[in-house]
């Protein structure tokens, strides 16, 4: 028997609703993931790419369920995580963990480096005190920090550090699956590049699968196997890292490429620079969602909206896409 | 001619319970007229103090404790307030990250622009208004007539950039300082305000103080570059020849350290540890401790920053 995929998910979606009265009147609805499939083989990065509002951060904390989905499905190692009772949903929690943009706002700053690492073991009862403080001494050195660390406080240590802190308690349990939410965002770039190689390196020593998340196109192509390019709730692109880099088919992923900035100035190009700016989750656009400021659309007849593209993604990585 | 912005060995302070606390140590540069000149580092390295002593919009306890800031050969330091409001209204403009930091949230942005431009140009109210709506279609902002209405809040984070740098240019100053003005957008818009302003720098004909973290924002739009490192200009060129031939050891690890098209998923470089803490300041060059290259003199001895090549200035003794 082959080993399905670790994560599958199918038509996940989140409606935020807001506004109106208490009677339901005026009400509007916010779409902000719409029918997100895709599926994580074990041991593989998939990254998420998306500008602000994509719902690239809400994806990651439906698949953890930390909010609840309006619609779609979650299987982890096969396991429908939706339909689980909490008592299952807890043991299942074990296998995915998150690491968090903020390593400010993600450390309790009353405890320890040492009391934050084990409380995921205490919470699951997986070791006596004594066997616990050899675990955060090992997970310490697993990301790179002396053990000692284990005493200081999180407003003791810089950026860098406390994100490794974070890495490190994620790791605690032994997960399968690490969602990493914009890891590095808030990071220096020199620090930046030791916590990406760091991740890197996890991944290979401890054979992690990674659901990476990043508005930056570049970090995500550097981290991932497979991109998925997500705009207004949406996935519009899929695939490989290759492809993505170089035979983007959705003129959203060429916009996006084509819009960030390269260190090297031999690089200076005619950039593909998209009209105006991302619609309100509240106005939708009818057809495709990024057509108001598509370079490459089509203008539709009078009175007809614009076809939603007729593109079919495959759970699995391939990418069939028509433009529109 | 002088250059149109001379910086001569600017110091700025910080008053701390532990004593002062040097945010900018000896930093010189000019930038001509008509040039972009980048100013590139990470966080803390001093940047945007540098920007705000131009200003001399410096917060206290901080203040300039040493140094020269000529604006056409005039030294800004010996100004009184009066005349230094005239000079920050007319003759430099400036753009933040933030434009809620110098957009007035109680009046509409055509207000604002209009009660600059009756400051600078004076003519009637109407003339002023009208200007104001030039000035947003200049800055490309759709639907000038009806946006010029609308109060900052109810503009979108790129619409209120566009709305800071239509009142920051109204008065067609000779010197913009732009401090990260894109670092809080999204990629797309990002990339439509850096085509916006560099059209319009090529236009009027307008310097640029370009004060940013982003490698690539400075590959895009400057003409020269200094990179500053703890308070200290460490590297200073033309920016094709920092990007093709980086001689400081800093300089070359930030290059590096980025992810970059042709080598996606390899390791990147890194560099080890962090910035010095600049309430203890050391002796020698101030990325000693972290220099793969680093010699015994390098931390005795601070290097100073000397012309390698014509226009190519570098503070390191040890690199070739």
């Amino acid at each position: 028997m082959t080993p399905g995929p670790l994560l599958e998910v199918q038509g996940l979606a989140k409606r935020f609703e807001v506004g109106g009265s208490w009677l339901g009147r005026h009400r509007r609805v916010i779409r902000a993931v719409d029918g997100v499939s895709f599926a994580l083989e074990p041991g593989e990065t998939l990254g998420l790419v998306g500008e602000s509002g994509c719902g690239k951060s809400t994806t990651a904390r439906l698949i953890l369920r930390l909010i609840e989905p309006s619609a779609g499905q979650i299987r982890l190692e096969g396991r429908d995580l939706l339909g689980l009772p909490a008592r299952e949903l807890w043991a299942a929690r074990r296998r995915m963990q998150i690491v968090f943009q903020d390593p400010y706002g993600s450390l309790n700053p009353r405890m320890r480096v040492g009391e934050i690492i084990a409380e995921p073991l205490a919470i699951y009862s997986l070791a006596a005190a004594a066997d616990r403080r050899r675990r955060v001494s090992e997970l310490l050195e697993l990301v790179g920090l002396d053990p000692a660390f284990a005493l200081r406080y999180p407003h003791e240590l810089s950026g860098g550090q406390r994100q490794r802190i974070g890495i490190a308690a994620a790791l605690a349990l032994h997960p399968a699956l690490i969602v990493a939410d914009e890891p590095v965002s808030a990071l220096d770039v020199s620090v930046q590049a030791q916590v990406l190689n760091l991740l890197m390196d996890l991944r290979r020593r401890l054979g992690l699968t990674y659901l990476f998340i990043s508005h930056d196109l570049h970090v995500v192509l550097h981290m991932s196997d497979r991109v998925a390019v997500m705009y207004l709730g949406e996935i519009v692109e899929l695939g490989p890292r290759a492809a993505i880099q170089h035979a983007p088919k959705h003129p959203y992923t060429r916009v996006l490429l084509s819009a960030v900035p390269v260190a090297d100035p031999t690089l200076r190009r005619d950039r593909i620079v998209p009209a105006g700016e991302v619609a309100s989750p509240l106005a939708m656009p009818s057809g495709c969602r990024f057509h108001p400021r598509c370079p490459f659309r089509h203008r539709p007849l009078p009175g007809r909206s614009p076809r939603a593209p007729r593109g079919r993604l495959r759970p699995s990585g391939g990418l069939s896409f028509d433009l529109i | 001619m002088p250059p149109l912005l001379q910086v001569d060995d600017l110091v700025t302070e910080f008053s701390t319970g532990t004593g002062p606390l040097r945010a900018v140590d000896r930093v010189s540069f000019t930038v001509d007229r008509g040039e972009v000149l980048g100013l590139v580092g990470e966080s803390g390295c001093g940047k945007s103090v540098t920007s705000l002593s131009i200003m001399r919009l410096v917060p206290p306890p901080g203040r300039i404790a040493a140094g020269r800031i000529l604006l056409d050969g005039e030294d800004l330091l010996v100004k009184d307030a009066e005349a230094m409001r005239q000079v920050r209204g007319a003759r430099i403009g400036m753009v933040f990250q933030e434009p809620m930091t110098s957009l007035n949230p109680v009046f509409s942005i055509g207000d604002q622009i209009a009660s600059a431009a009756l400051a600078h140009s004076g003519g009637g109210r109407a003339a002023a208004w009208e200007r104001a709506v030039e000035m947003l279609h200049l800055v490309q902002v759709p639907a000038p007539a009806e946006r010029v209405r609308d109060y900052p809040h109810q503009l979108s984070g790129g619409l209120r950039q566009r709305a800071m740098l239509a009142l920051a240019l109204v008065s067609g100053p000779r010197l913009l300082i732009a401090d990260e003005p894109t670092t809080a957008l999204d990629v797309t818009i990002q990339a439509q305000i850096l085509d916006l302003l560099r059209r319009l720098q090529a236009e009027r004909g307008m310097a640029v103080l370009m004060i940013t973290h982003d490698l690539g924002v400075v590959a895009e739009l400057c003409h020269r570059v200094a990179v500053i490192y703890a308070g200290r200009i460490v590297e200073l060129a033309p920016v094709e020849r920092i990007f093709a031939r980086p001689l400081h050891p800093y300089t070359r690890g930030l290059l590096r350290c980025l992810p970059h098209p042709s080598r996606f998923g390899q390791p990147l470089f890194s560099i080890e540890g962090a910035p010095p803490d600049p309430r203890r300041p050391s002796a020698g060059c101030r990325f000693a401790p972290r220099c793969p290259h680093a010699i015994e003199s390098c931390r005795r001895d601070e290097p100073p920053l000397e012309a390698r090549e014509p226009g190519h200035l570098v503070a390191c003794p040890v690199t070739t």
